[in-house]
């Protein structure tokens, strides 16, 4: 009898329950543990191969989820910045609130209390030479005034409107004061304290910086000494800063020297107008 | 003889780093699909044996019953060479409908078969088995679409089924 080569079952049937019966042998062989040496002998072979290849999966895999999450993970960054933004402003204002309070203190702590003050914020400006502040005539503010921080000279008002002023800095080229030179700690200096005068001297403005000039000769003055204001036209017992780079010939009938100012007029926020000086 | 036995072990080790790579990756079996690719192909005794090798060290890899994948596939297989005797496979849209049926099928009788020899039950019926069977029975025909173009370009006209490199 012919056999029919066409029929699919001829000769791959055999086959089928074969690899069925290994098949089942193996799972049942290992549900009692009876393959353990074969799982060992080929997990040295196959586990390092696995494991690379479950890394590198694992790596795509999770460069793929970034890129299906990239429009989440953009609303995300959108919102952080946003938040960062709103912390950075409130920081700000913190910050803000700490200058003033401390700058208060200062005030409470050193300046003259018979006098009366309108605090103001300083506002940004381009010269090296004067600022401008939020307070104007409509604060009591007027052409003249003294501008300070507790017991530290700032400037005077030099024009005055109704909502803001322009001060002029002791910088200032046309900024001229009488001063003295003392010994000791600008915290030190109040309006009810003695101080040890070493000489009298006279600070202008100039392109180099604050200028100190017709300091006595006689007494031994040195660089560090501290510089007060005590102007008629501003008031007395002002601290402007300290004394630096000082002429040392011999020969001079007075000397001169620079003044490093207690303040850095870059950075004030917050100064004090006394009003009616 | 040398060369076939060094490119039985790199093909074994390549073929072993791409499916837990894509296990791993989409939770996809390469390995099925490449062997239903090699299905008349080369002989069947020949692929039945080279995948109960292969699958055996999966199945340690995997650390799941050994044999479950062998077993899975020799189902799929089966279903597969049941379906033949209705349609043609070879050619014509219900071989792609046959072939989708068979993946789909290997990723059924892999989960119950590890579930069975596992907990010991079938446990329920899951949609979303059946949802994801589904998403990857169709990947794997896109696969094997992408395998079965490149072998008809090697291939030359008037060789019939023997591999042309040139």
């Amino acid at each position: 009898m012919k056999k029919n080569s066409n029929n699919i079952f001829s000769n791959e049937i055999i086959l089928f329950p074969i690899g069925l019966f290994f098949s089942i042998v193996f799972l049942l062989g290992d549900s009692v543990n009876a393959f353990s040496f074969v799982r060992k002998g080929l997990s040295y072979i196959a586990q390092p191969i696995y494991y690379s290849a479950n890394i590198a999966g694992l790596k795509v895999s999770s460069y793929v989820h970034s890129v299906i999450e990239l429009d989440e993970l953009k609303k995300n960054y959108e919102g952080l910045s946003l938040k960062l933004y709103e912390t950075e402003v409130e920081n700000s204002y913190y910050a803000m609130l700490l200058e003033e309070n401390e700058s208060l203190k200062r005030q409470i702590d050193l300046s003259n209390r018979e006098n009366k003050y309108v605090l103001a914020k300083v506002l940004n400006g381009s010269s090296v030479d004067s600022l401008r502040i939020d307070q104007g005539q409509a604060s009591g503010i007027s052409v003249g005034d003294i501008v300070t921080i507790g017991n530290v000279y700032v400037g005077v008002i030099l024009e005055c409107d109704e909502k803001g002023s322009l001060v002029r800095l002791a910088n200032s080229k046309n900024s001229s004061l009488e001063v003295i030179l003392v010994e000791g700690d600008w915290q030190s200096v109040t309006k009810n304290k003695e101080i040890g005068v070493l000489s009298k001297a006279v600070v202008s403005g100039s392109a180099e910086g604050i200028k100190l000039e017709n300091i006595s000769n006689n007494v031994n003055i040195q660089n560090g000494s501290l510089v007060v204001v005590n102007d008629s036209k501003v008031g007395e017992n002002l601290v402007l800063g300290y004394l630096v780079d000082i002429s040392t010939n011999p020969a001079d009938i007075s000397r001169t020297g620079y003044v490093s100012p207690v303040l850095d007029y870059d950075n004030l926020v917050t100064v004090f107008v006394n009003i009616g000086y | 003889m040398i060369l076939y036995v060094l490119f039985a072990i790199v093909g074994f080790v390549v073929l072993l780093f791409l499916e837990s790579f894509s296990l791993s990756l989409f939770g996809f079996s390469l390995l099925f699909v490449v062997f239903l690719f090699f299905y008349k192909i080369i002989d069947l005794k020949l692929l039945l044996i080279i995948s109960a090798f292969v699958t055996l060290f999966l199945d340690v890899v995997l650390n799941i019953p050994l044999g479950s994948t062998f077993l899975s596939f020799l189902s799929a297989l089966f279903f597969y060479r049941v379906l033949s005797l209705f349609l043609s496979t070879e050619r014509g849209f219900f071989s792609y409908i046959f072939k989708i049926l068979a993946i789909f099928f290997f990723y059924i009788a892999s989960f119950y078969i590890q579930r069975l020899f596992t907990f010991g039950n079938l446990g329920y019926f899951e949609v979303n088995l059946l949802i994801s069977s589904s998403v990857k029975a169709f990947f794997g025909l896109l696969i094997l679409s992408l395998l079965d173009n490149f072998t008809q370009k090697l291939r030359g006209n008037s060789k019939g089924n023997s591999l042309k490199f040139k």
